[in-house]
């Protein structure tokens, strides 16, 4: 019974959004909709945490029809903790989109939030499902709402980035289909802990090793890696910066994630893959690097960031040992954190600034210390400068990588973190140091402003705190994140949480 | 210990808020603080110094085996010492100097969080922890330089020193992960202790990567040139940052693991070479410079290459020798940065060519200048001159190639009296400057008492030489790894190092009286190419950012096609390799079905699909390709309708219906016509088209050998009915076996609803 938990997060999105939906253009009512949504969702997902950790698996069947006929919806170490830290972020983007700088008022009373809460739910499903097709049917609840999040308004540039957008990720989840449609057709099924033993089993053709590039090439797309990520930079740019934060904060860590659960599950090992995972973590940190060095925007700048470092998440897929993915899990945690807080941070200039262009922006570290405060401790933990959070996921990843002789991948990691803060120091400089002299006649004191803006300063000063107990604390999550990685290698465990209940 | 170190840590942003309200109150605090670190460092002196160890451990993050630990043994408790006990002084001497200062809430905050760093780094035990604290004080003197934040150069240079240093703290993280598995420990301690030789298979590695760490941030040649330049700090930084903190942090490091690479060929000839160099280069450097600041910087840089070059030699007398000197070397640097400092402050300048005479105006700045200078310069009975005269016996003692090493420390030591000369003697004797932006007054308090207490101190040590040997007897014997005791003193005899010294002082004041000829042929040491090293780091970063532009234009280029294209592509060469690995080739196209064209109308769907295929090539216009491809959805659903699947058959007409209506909604908002520029492009287009669909033909001709043999078919038919309450199967499976995926659809299709409306009716003007 007390499984049932579990629908306590997925759910509630669902109907929050349907009450929103009631409340059409009545932005008051929506409001508190989401946020009592958003923070129920959050105690069930923490309740669901709670007990996954402590017990063990937990896994439900859908209408109750034995596996592997219905759908099953399975929460382990790994999906739950990202379903806190989506909830979380979900919780904190209320606060972030009340001033209308960050989303407008238009925007806010005409489907920003159902459109939000559907998307935290596909998200939530993504997470817990346990069945491949039923991960197709997330990914398009995901694809169709943050769409419509990233077109909300209609701004010429939001819709040339939106198209881009859509078009690469229904190609993305046309290619996932056909994937699904290869292993259905060799195996019969669907539910991934039964295509997991049915495709170990002796005489399963190597067409398998096939589908498994689908499936690799789709969920790469979804998280932006080399040579795919290019509707990235394209589109996460272009919405009011309220949205592009969540967006940019979630959407590729669940690509990532459902890159490793079908990887590390369903599929058997296949060296190829294993290689060419290698080189697109390379590649993607080098590329993502190097695009960010080359932009002027922020916004740009912070976009390309997240291609780079996803870099670092697929190392530890291509490492495929259990500290290395323990890595990689600790590391998709603290680059969501981090990442959104830096838009959120770069959302807090434009307020100020009325620009997000490095060269227009200036002057903030001596009018708004607390900012320049705010972005320094983000800017550092992505960097991965100890003992902020983004040296833990580094350290274990780099420590795997020697440890397992990938001297190159190790290499071009650490150069990657050097140019990391190359890349952070080109905001910096210009934005907080820099004074641009007085074409920026700034009126607002610094009282006037946060309270003007209280909403963001609030939500990202409490991200800001999370990300620093995830550094100085690290060991709460480290722990998780090992827990979760030796899950993820446990099969067995799995396939008897889900087919033997 | 945690205590002490966090106190600093803790205090600094309390300072950055409530300096400005009470700065006198906060400034003496931080002062306070410094000093009882110091205080209570110094009460582990007797058990530390007699050989025993204190250890402090807090656990941390155990799962990956990283502790807070700190150990206090010889080595890491002088420089705890020097550490606080300068910090102490220079933050005294700053609550002066930047007194007018606007944002002197600032600089207290990052000095005391440098401070911390350092302290951290000189005491920790677990390598990891060692790192942090690296990058901690790389972090915290960023801010410290950049503190003149508008000015480019500041920031220029602030930045300079962070990538430089930086470089190096990952060189010295990859370092220790390697420690790590080679010796299977991150304790310092447990590393001394080993015996286990430094033969492992990264040894060579691990080294490099340490001389690469040392050498960034000890400032040696050539990755010297951000120490000059960082000289854009507050005078105090730089007293700082060049006596007791940053540049020491390299020494220290080779000084705590000499005793496990000692022995290593690279390790000895890196350090021999690289000090060398950087020992001669940065004296000449320094000979020629005309700022008073710059000239320091540079007589660091030579300094270190001496500690350097000694810990290469690697005797005990000469590892010795580089720990006295490193002593020698922070008291009269401290000094004579705070000298410059004062100066600067008093008269607004540093440049050496408008200062001199100014004895009778700055005389307490005067005297803690002479004494500084009489120490660097090496004179009896300083304590420079003790330093000194061990580096020369351990250089004339050494082996092998310790020629190399007496050459240069001969040469720069010539160097540094001579400007011993010009900064002990020119700037005050003489006649009084009236150049000056301001005129020149004596400063007051811990401006000029600070330098004077570390010139003191200079003599004093020189003098009773029983406390130093006291104080850093331990620390040598663990660089050395030897239980060599230590002894120092002013008169050894007459012996060959004394003439040596005595020859020093003459050449170097032939030096400085010929300064105005010398400067002639000293004039190679201003040319561009001793600035070739920092030439290196501006062309290196942008040739950097060019390949960067030119790669994001060639990747990112805007064009939705050309993202298909490569995404296409890459699937397409992905899968075929693996076809090609597996030889997946369809086995004589075996299929289990028997199709048989029964009527020729079959082919008339078919016949439909080629031609629409072959239209959509040849079109350009938008129409035309979207009625052609409809022509192919078109059939494919006649298809069905003849391969008994009526359902999907309607399913796909409709789908079909609804796109092409949808389409032609949209079409008059786009161009009518596609252009591709040239041949070349849709060639390449219809080649990866061509691909994709011919390796998606053969991935189904794979599938069809299989036959599905699902239970799902065999339950979904005999349960429907019975559990499901329904007869057609398709429809209890959509609402009832897999609900939750219709719930996912029926959402899509909300959310697109939602969508729609705000395309319609929201608009944002922009």
């Amino acid at each position: 019974m007390t499984a049932h938990i579990l629908l306590v997060p997925l759910l509630t999105p669902l109907l929050a959004a349907m009450a929103c939906l009631f409340a059409w253009k009545k932005k008051q009512w929506q409001q508190y909709i989401y946020l009592s949504g958003s923070m129920i969702t959050l105690a069930g997902a923490a309740a669901l945490a709670w007990q996954v950790l402590q017990e063990g698996i937990v896994s439900i069947q859908a209408g109750g029809w034995e596996p592997p006929f219905g759908i099953t919806l399975v929460a382990d170490a790994f999906s739950v903790l990202l379903v806190v830290v989506t909830h979380v972020l979900g919780v904190l983007i209320y606060f972030y989109t009340l001033p209308p700088v960050s989303v407008s008022q238009e925007r806010k009373s005409f489907g920003f939030y159902p459109s939000l809460l559907l998307m935290l739910f596909g998200i939530t499903g993504a997470l817990l499902t346990g069945d491949i097709f039923n991960l197709y049917v997330w990914f398009e609840v995901m694809l169709v709402s943050s769409f419509v999040l990233i077109s909300l308004g209609n701004e010429r540039l939001q819709l040339e980035g939106a198209v881009k957008y859509v078009t690469i990720n229904f190609i993305a989840s046309a290619l996932f289909l056909a994937g699904i449609a290869i292993l259905y057709g060799m195996a019969g099924s669907t539910n991934m802990a039964d295509l997991a033993v049915r495709l170990r089993a002796d005489g399963v053709s190597d067409i398998v090793y096939v589908a498994m590039l689908f499936f690799l090439v789709s969920f790469s797309i979804k998280a932006a890696l080399f040579p795919l990520f290019f509707w990235l930079p394209a589109s996460y740019p272009t919405p009011p910066i309220g949205i592009a934060a969540i967006i940019a904060g979630l959407l590729t860590k669940i690509g990532i994630y459902a890159l490793i659960r079908t990887l590390i599950l369903v599929f058997p090992d296949n060296a190829f893959v294993q290689q060419l995972l290698l080189g697109m973590a390379i590649l993607t940190m080098l590329t993502g690097i190097f695009g960010a060095i080359a932009q002027y925007d922020m916004r740009k700048i912070l976009a390309f960031l997240i291609v780079s470092h996803m870099g670092y998440m697929v190392m530890g897929l291509a490492i495929a040992t259990p500290l290395a993915l323990a890595g990689t899990i600790f590391y998709m945690v603290h680059s969501i954190l981090v990442k959104t807080n830096l838009f959120f941070i770069s959302g807090l200039v434009f307020a100020d600034q009325q620009s997000f262009h490095i060269r227009k922006a200036g002057g903030l570290y001596e009018r708004l210390p607390w900012m320049a405060a705010l972005f320094l401790i983000s800017a550092f933990s992505l960097v991965g400068i100890p003992p902020l959070s983004g040296f833990w996921g580094k350290y274990m990843l780099a420590s795997t990588g020697l440890a397992t002789e990938q001297y190159l991948l190790v290499g071009v990691a650490l150069l990657t973190s050097m140019l990391t803060l190359w890349a952070v120091s080109r905001i910096w400089l210009p934005v907080f140091w820099q004074h641009k002299g007085a074409e920026k006649q700034v009126t607002l004191t610094q009282g006037a402003f946060v309270r003007k803006n209280r909403g963001m300063v609030v939500s990202s000063a409490a991200l800001t705190l999370l990300i620093l107990w995830l550094g100085f604390q690290a060991d709460p999550i480290v722990e998780i994140s090992i827990q979760a990685a030796e899950q993820l290698f446990d099969r067995q465990a799995y396939i008897d949480a889900v087919l033997k209940p | 210990m945690l205590t002490a170190i966090l106190s600093a840590y803790v205090l600094a942003p309390f300072t950055g808020m409530f300096y400005r309200k009470h700065p006198r109150i906060w400034g003496y605090l931080t002062v306070m603080l410094a000093a009882a670190i110091f205080l209570y460092l110094a009460t582990f002196a007797p058990r530390v110094l007699e050989g025993g160890e204190v250890r402090f451990s807090y656990a941390w993050v155990p799962q990956l085996d990283i502790h807070v630990t700190f150990f206090l043994d010889g080595l890491s408790l002088f420089f705890g010492l020097l550490v606080s006990g300068f910090g102490a002084l220079i933050l005294w001497y700053a609550t002066a100097y930047m007194e007018e200062a606007h944002y002197a809430n600032r600089f207290f905050t990052y000095m005391l969080l440098f401070m911390a760093s350092m302290l951290g780094l000189v005491l920790a035990d677990h390598l990891i922890l060692l790192y942090l604290f690296w990058e901690l004080t790389s972090i915290s003197s960023f801010l410290l330089i950049g503190y003149a934040n508008r000015e480019a150069e500041a920031r220029r240079s602030a930045l300079q020193a962070l990538l430089v240093t930086n470089v190096g703290g990952l060189a010295l993280l990859a370092a220790f992960l390697l420690i790590g598995q080679q010796w299977d420990t991150f304790s310092v301690e447990a590393l001394l202790q080993t015996t286990e030789a430094a033969g492992g298979k990264h040894t060579l590695a691990i080294v490099l990567l340490l001389l690469l760490a040392a050498f960034t941030k000890s400032a040696q040649f050539p990755f010297h040139f951000w120490l000059p330049n960082a000289m854009a700090a507050p005078t105090p930084v730089s007293a700082y940052l060049h006596s007791a903190t940053m540049v020491k942090a390299g020494i220290f490091l080779l000084f705590r693991l000499q005793p496990v690479f000692g022995d290593h060929v690279v390790w000895t000839w890196g350090l021999l070479l690289a000090g060398s160099i950087t020992m001669v280069f940065g004296a000449v450097m320094a000979l020629v410079q005309t700022d008073l600041k710059r000239m320091l910087a540079y007589l660091t840089i030579s300094a270190l290459g001496m500690m350097v070059g000694m810990t290469g030699l690697g005797t005990e007398e000469a590892l010795q020798a580089a720990l006295v000197y490193l002593l020698v070397h922070a008291f009269y640097k401290g000094a004579l940065f705070m000298v410059a400092g004062g100066i600067d402050h008093q008269t607004g300048t540093r440049d050496m060519r408008l200062l001199h005479g100014l004895k009778q105006a700055m005389p307490l700045t005067m005297a803690g200048c002479v004494l500084a200078c009489g120490s660097m310069a090496g004179l009896p009975p300083f304590f420079g001159f003790v330093g000194k005269e061990m580096v020369y016996e351990s250089a004339l003692h050494g082996q092998g190639f310790s020629w190399l090493l007496l050459g240069s420390t001969f040469l720069s030591s010539v160097c540094y009296v001579s400007l011993g000369l010009v900064i002990g003697y020119r700037l005050f004797f003489g006649t009084l400057t009236r150049q000056t932006p301001k005129p020149p007054t004596e400063s007051h308090g811990p401006l000029w008492g600070a330098p004077l207490l570390l010139g003191a101190g200079g003599l004093l040590l020189g003098v009773w030489t029983e406390a130093p040997a006291y104080l850093l007897e331990r620390g040598t014997q663990l660089i050395s790894g030897t239980e060599a005791g230590l002894e120092l003193s002013l008169w050894h005899g007459l012996t060959p190092a004394l003439g040596l010294s005595l020859l020093t002082v003459l050449a170097g004041w032939g030096l400085y009286r010929g300064r105005d000829k010398s400067r002639k042929w000293l004039a190679f040491a201003t040319g561009d190419y001793t600035l070739a090293p920092e030439q290196l780091y501006v062309t290196g970063l942008r040739r950097l950012r060019q390949v960067a532009l030119w790669q994001t234009r060639l990747l990112q280029n805007g064009y939705l096609r050309n993202y298909l294209l490569v995404i296409f592509s890459f699937l397409v060469l992905a899968v075929l390799a693996q076809i090609i690995h597996f030889r997946l080739w369809p086995q004589a196209l075996r299929f289990q079905l028997p199709v048989t064209v029964d009527y020729l109308y079959e082919w008339i769907p078919v016949f439909f699909m080629v031609l629409g295929l072959i239209t959509i090539f040849g079109a350009r216009s938008r129409l035309t390709i979207l009625i052609a491809t409809s022509m192919v959805g078109f059939g494919v659903a006649a298809l069905f309708v003849f391969f008994s699947a009526p359902d999907v058959s309607m399913t796909q007409f409709l789908v079909e219906t609804i796109t092409l209506v949808i389409f032609m909604l949209i079409l008059h908002r786009l161009p009518s016509h596609i252009r591709l520029e040239s041949k070349t492009k849709f060639v390449r287009h219809l080649l990866v088209a061509i691909l994709f669909g011919a390796t998606m033909t053969l991935i189904l001709l794979n599938l069809h050998g299989y036959e599905l043999a699902s239970p799902l078919k065999e339950y979904y038919l005999s349960h429907s009915e019975e559990e499901g309450k329904g007869l057609n199967v398709v429809n209890v499976i959509l609402i009832d076996f897999r609900a939750l995926d219709t719930l996912g659809e029926i959402t899509v299709l909300g959310v697109t609803a939602i969508g729609i409306m705000t395309l319609v009716f929201l608009n944002q003007k922009k």
